[in-house]
């Protein structure tokens, strides 16, 4: 493995900020390269599983992301705002290439309950799951966008609108129509869908 | 109960029980991979030829030169220069059937038949 010159070099177990991460990279040095993916790569994946509606590319895009940031970490001139950036790069590949999928099959998928009742609490956590994976898939993809960064990855609202390239009130419009149309669409399913939070909460 | 009565803690809750998907195993390698893989197998593109511009150069006064001999000779200049043998007098000058070698093949001809 190379690696880059020893001023730039990253050692030992104390954390690097991603500003000297960068720098390094930008030296070709692949622990710090591999110091960022540990920092953001599950983050990133987290992303675009969501965006792709959990498609098979999600891997592919996560790794795309990355790889753009290695052939060109001088490109991100404020180190404060890797994770935006990266966020924006992937999310913008997951739009442009790979588009998300209605999970209604994923949703309909049959389960059998092998009987015991750990395992018929396992299968209704399941199906909530799905459920909801699947209103949050139908969404647009910029108000599903932004709930994922905002409720999901907890980015300030600030942080969200600059990866979505919006003014913070047109990200809060985003979120509050998201909010809206989730409510509309699991409403039929409120009181199974509560009682799998109840369940849920006896597991955890 | 009203599909509009959800409230906002409601859909926090419902939103609890979404997929918290983690990456494949080994996904994290397989890009350490790729971009050592990348720097260990380089295809680099060709350089660009020099040799050609230079082989150019190196025609240009072949081409003159070929072209200054086809002015020459259509022009009927030099023609002093040239061996006799080669000059366009002797040739004119020359007997066709001589030059042919028709006559010694009739004589030849006639010997194998006596």
């Amino acid at each position: 493995m190379a690696i880059g010159p020893a001023a730039t070099s990253v050692s030992g177990p104390h954390p690097t900020s991603d500003a000297d991460l960068l720098t390094a990279c930008a030296h070709r040095d692949h622990r710090a390269f591999r110091a960022l993916v540990d920092r953001y790569y599950a983050t990133v994946y987290r992303v675009i599983w969501r965006m792709t509606g959990g498609g098979a590319h999600t891997e592919d895009i996560t790794q795309e992301a990355f790889l753009k940031l290695w052939s060109n970490p001088s490109q991100i001139k404020e180190a404060g705002a890797l994770k935006g950036w990266l966020m924006r790069v992937a999310s913008n590949l997951a739009m442009d290439g790979f588009r998300a999928k209605p999970m209604k099959d994923l949703e309909a998928a049959f389960e059998v309950s092998d009987g015991r009742p750990d395992a018929e609490e396992a299968q209704m956590k399941s199906w909530a799951a799905r459920r909801v994976d699947g209103a949050i898939a139908k969404l647009p993809e910029r108000q599903r966008l932004a709930l994922t960064l905002v409720h999901f990855e907890q980015m300030s609202n600030g942080a969200a609108a600059a990866v979505l390239e919006v003014s913070v009130d047109a990200l809060e419009s985003l979120l509050a129509r998201a909010r809206r149309s989730l409510k509309e669409e699991l409403a039929a399913d409120r009181q199974s869908l509560l009682e799998a939070v109840n369940v849920e909460g006896q597991i955890s | 109960m009203t599909r509009d009565s959800m409230s906002d803690h409601e859909l926090d809750r419902l939103l609890a029980l979404a997929s918290k998907p983690a990456p494949p195993h080994g996904a994290e390698d397989r890009l350490i991979a790729k971009i050592s893989l990348e720097n260990v197998v380089a295809f680099r593109p060709k350089p660009k030829k020099v040799q050609s511009t230079i082989s150019w150069i190196a025609a240009l006064p072949l081409a003159a030169s070929l072209a200054f001999g086809i002015w020459l000779g259509t022009a009927g200049i030099g023609t002093d220069i040239l061996p006799e043998s080669l000059g366009g007098d002797a040739v004119a000058a020359a007997d066709v059937d001589v030059i042919s070698g028709i006559d010694e093949a009739e004589t030849l001809a006639e010997d194998n038949q006596t």
